[in-house]
């Protein structure tokens, strides 16, 4: 098996975002510039503002940064590989939880049926609590999504049976801002997806 | 409806029994000294919470859950541990059990199975061995109450098991956090509260559904406390259910 032509053999599944492209991209190449990760990552880094998840990754020691002369780009080298999942750091280092609907839609599978308490109560971090309205309106969207059914008895609380599993990932809520010509009847102008996924994972 | 509990369940100071030893017992294992096993066992009787404890687990320690099902092959069981981990498959079961490994290994995330008899059942529990050694990775087993008997005929994983955490039936003291997670807009007071528990023999996923109701009773009055004269002759949750599989 040549290592150097070896396919990644842990590959995440579904849409990336793209800290997941360069996370992966950064595992292949284990030691690359910024050009050279953007190259192998297909990111545009005109585009994308790479470098606060950079920065982000060296202040929490997981890439390492070498300046080898002046005005040489800088080498960095992955210190720690913490798997398939791309780290969640603020730019100062600081490591993010899971997001609040990341957590609930893995909660929710294990809990199969349950009310928006049950939720929130098996889904909150301790210094991240889940607000009983934030995860209302998560289970609704769900429900409009067909991945949850609603479930009614007289005298009890609005409960949930979880129905559809498409994966590891949370079907996440986006704002997408969009041009719309209402002469035309045509959306003239847009957000891309992907642009919409990195700006709420940014902000998650 | 801001009541979301601010400080719940914070690790070693769990208001809920289950869900502390639990969480105790898996953190001891993600903390333990390299000489000893990792793997972990929660069993009892359906219905106590271990499968709501080990979902704050996931919750709180990021750790992978799957829930074995009876048709599991042990290819099956691989695809759901790689699905939940959001990893392409790769195609042979050997290829798959590399990459669940790698990915605990790397990741430093415990794996909890859930139902954990059906694996036993079909003699396909020593895949958990096999992903045991490949990985070095905490592991929280559950099942129910014969689980540690039936372990006992595989030597082998019987031999890593770093502690057997039996599930406990709610005590008063779980009902009274229950009621405080729950019912946070309208009070239960206590003697409703013994009835409840009375009622629903210790079974907290009952207390829950319980103390759901009497809420929901108690803002369609339009009361801000419910006791057993405002409660009255109700019928509460007590096994027959419209509710199920709700675990």
């Amino acid at each position: 098996m040549s290592a150097v032509k070896a396919k990644p053999r842990l590959a995440l599944a579904g849409t990336l975002t793209t800290r997941e492209k360069l996370w992966a991209a950064m595992r292949e190449l284990k030691q690359f510039t910024v050009p050279e990760l953007a190259r192998a990552a297909k990111v545009d880094r005109h585009a994308y503002y790479m470098s606060d998840y950079i920065t982000g990754l060296v202040r929490a020691g997981i890439l390492n940064k070498e300046q080898p002369a002046r005005f040489a780009p800088a080498v960095y080298t992955l210190l720690r590989d913490q798997g398939v999942d791309a780290p969640r750091v603020r730019k100062d280092g600081s490591l993010v939880p899971d997001s609040a609907q990341e957590r609930m839609w893995k909660a929710m599978k294990v809990l199969r049926v349950f009310s928006v308490s049950d939720l929130v109560i098996h889904a909150s971090l301790p210094d991240a609590a889940i607000a009983a309205s934030a995860a209302r309106s998560y289970c609704q969207w769900l429900a409009r999504g067909k991945y949850l059914v609603p479930l009614s008895a007289p005298g009890d609380v609005q409960r949930y049976r979880f129905m559809k599993d498409t994966g590891a990932k949370a079907p996440q809520i986006l704002r997408i801002k969009q041009l719309y010509d209402c002469n035309l009847g045509k959306v003239m102008a847009g957000d891309e997806l992907q642009s919409a996924l990195d700006t709420s994972e940014a902000g998650s | 409806m801001q009541q979301a509990p601010a400080s719940v369940n914070l690790p070693g100071k769990a208001p809920l029994a289950n869900v502390g030893l639990t969480l105790g017992a898996l953190n001891g294992a993600m903390n333990r000294p390299s000489h000893l096993p990792g793997i972990v066992v929660l069993y009892g009787p359906s219905g106590l919470g271990k499968s709501t404890a080990a979902c704050i687990a996931m919750s709180q320690l990021r750790a992978y859950y799957v829930q074995a099902k009876s048709s599991w092959t042990r290819k099956a069981v691989y695809q759901s541990i790689l699905k939940v981990m959001g990893i392409v498959p790769a195609k042979t079961i050997y290829e798959m059990e590399e990459q669940v490994t790698e990915q605990l290994a790397a990741s430093g995330r415990p794996l909890i199975v859930d139902e954990c008899d059906h694996l036993v059942a079909k003699g396909s529990i020593e895949i958990v061995r096999d992903i045991y050694e490949g990985s070095n990775a905490p592991i929280l087993l559950i099942g129910e109450e014969h689980l540690p008997n039936s372990l006992a005929r595989w030597e082998r994983i019987h031999n890593r098991v770093l502690e057997w955490v039996p599930a406990q039936y709610a005590d008063m003291d779980d009902a009274r956090a229950l009621r405080d997670l729950y019912c946070g807009r309208v009070a239960v007071a206590d003697d409703l509260l013994d009835h409840i528990h009375a009622q629903s023999k210790g079974i907290a996923r009952r207390i829950c559904v319980n103390l759901e109701r009497v809420q929901q009773a108690g803002l369609e009055l339009g009361k801000t406390e419910m006791d057993m004269a405002a409660w009255g002759k109700r019928p509460l949750y007590t096994g027959d259910a419209p509710v199920r599989g709700a675990r």
